[in-house]
């Protein structure tokens, strides 16, 4: 068995653990080690001229509604408590840790992310952040809102209320229709 | 090249790559993510578009210098997988030739561009050429190659890096670098160069 240990918990790679061949269920993904998602982020952050964490959220949020929504349409999942189990299984199978949705209706909802790689990672490499880093998940969390709600994507606004990165036990998210936006 | 790239598909598509109970995967040695491709082509798109002017060109290399790093590592996590082992090794018969054309086929697999080695100077020039206008969404699509350009080309370095590189893994990262990336008349594929940095 070898394992990794990332500021307090350890990935193994272990038989059990590993599921499924690599290319599975890839369906236009990438395997990337995880310094790229930190790095992206380091990049949108480092990119305050054009609201950078702005751009990466947009793009996850486009990324993974197109990705959920067409799940949602070839198998028919309609209801709520499907959607957001398809949205908590993407997230997981993209290895980006892992989310509940304590609260969720047509106006917004609530995620908690318990486990969330780039947090980790963050702390690893460059210590506590001063403020949000995991703006991918903030655009995740965008857009199972709007998969929820059956609204188009960039409809919602995510803030991070709390932030595993900066000492939370875990990062909650509110998703809640962007002020003057018609619905 | 003695490397069959169905093969080494064939060998890395058996690997198991699967998340655990807490959403990670680990695999080939370090933590991976399996995030749609759109996702990174729309973030540099986006990037691209929104710096603009003088400052477009240095985030482009921002864009490579993370996609340098990224494929250095999982490259180096390819190259001494079981599956690499197995698979591809025994095969190899002209070094490092032959590294680099599996490490090509290898990173394919992972869902990375497919690139084909076009020439080759051991320890001094890599030439690439590949396809970068498809797009599996609407993401970084159309006229405008660099968001996807920008990935090929830090594979490209890592490439280098990870076969020729006189400082062994991790301190071969950076000896190599790949030139902006020259379209051809196609508009679909283009040609990457690789010297020292």
């Amino acid at each position: 068995m070898t394992g990794e240990r990332l500021a307090g918990f350890v990935v193994e790679q272990t038989p059990e653990v590993l599921r499924g061949p690599v290319r599975a269920g890839l369906g236009g993904a990438v395997l990337h080690p995880y310094h790229y998602a930190l790095l992206c982020t380091e990049l949108a952050i480092d990119t305050t001229r054009c609201d950078g964490p702005r751009l990466l959220g947009e793009a996850a949020e486009y990324a993974f509604y197109r990705l959920l929504d067409r799940h949602c349409r070839e198998h028919g999942v309609r209801a709520q408590e499907e959607r957001l189990a398809a949205a908590r299984e993407a997230w997981r199978r993209a290895g980006m840790g892992r989310v509940e949705f304590p609260a969720a209706g047509p106006d917004g909802l609530t995620a908690v992310m318990d486990r969330s790689l780039v947090d980790v990672c963050w702390v690893r490499r460059w210590g506590r952040p001063d403020g949000p880093v995991n703006h991918i998940g903030r655009g995740f969390v965008a857009a199972v809102a709007a998969l929820v709600s059956e609204l188009p994507p960039g409809l919602f606004a995510v803030e991070e209320c709390a932030s595993l990165a900066r000492g939370a036990e875990a990062s909650v998210f509110r998703a809640a229709i962007k002020q003057g936006e018609p619905t | 090249m003695s490397v069959d790239r169905n093969r080494v598909a064939a060998g890395f598509t058996r690997t198991q790559v699967g998340e655990d109970e807490d959403g990670l995967i680990a695999a080939f040695g370090i933590p991976l993510t399996r995030l749609p491709a759109d996702l990174w082509h729309g973030f540099a798109a986006r990037l691209l578009d929104a710096v603009g002017g003088e400052l477009e060109p240095d985030a482009e290399e921002l864009l490579v210098d993370s996609a340098h790093e990224s494929g250095y590592h999982l490259g180096y996590g390819l190259l001494t997988s079981d599956a690499w082992r197995e698979t591809v090794a025994p095969t190899l018969v002209r070094l490092p030739d032959d590294l680099l054309e599996g490490a090509c086929a290898a990173f394919a697999a992972c869902g990375w561009p497919e690139a084909e080695i076009v020439a080759f100077t051991p320890g001094e020039r890599l030439a690439l050429r590949a396809a970068c206008g498809a797009a599996d969404g609407p993401e970084g699509a159309g006229s405008d190659l660099r968001p996807r350009t920008a990935l090929l080309r830090g594979l490209a370095a890592a490439l280098m890096d990870l076969a020729c590189a006189d400082q062994p893994y991790p301190d071969g990262l950076g000896t190599y670098r790949c030139a902006p990336a020259a379209p051809l008349p196609d508009g679909f594929r283009a040609d990457f160069v690789v010297t020292r940095a």
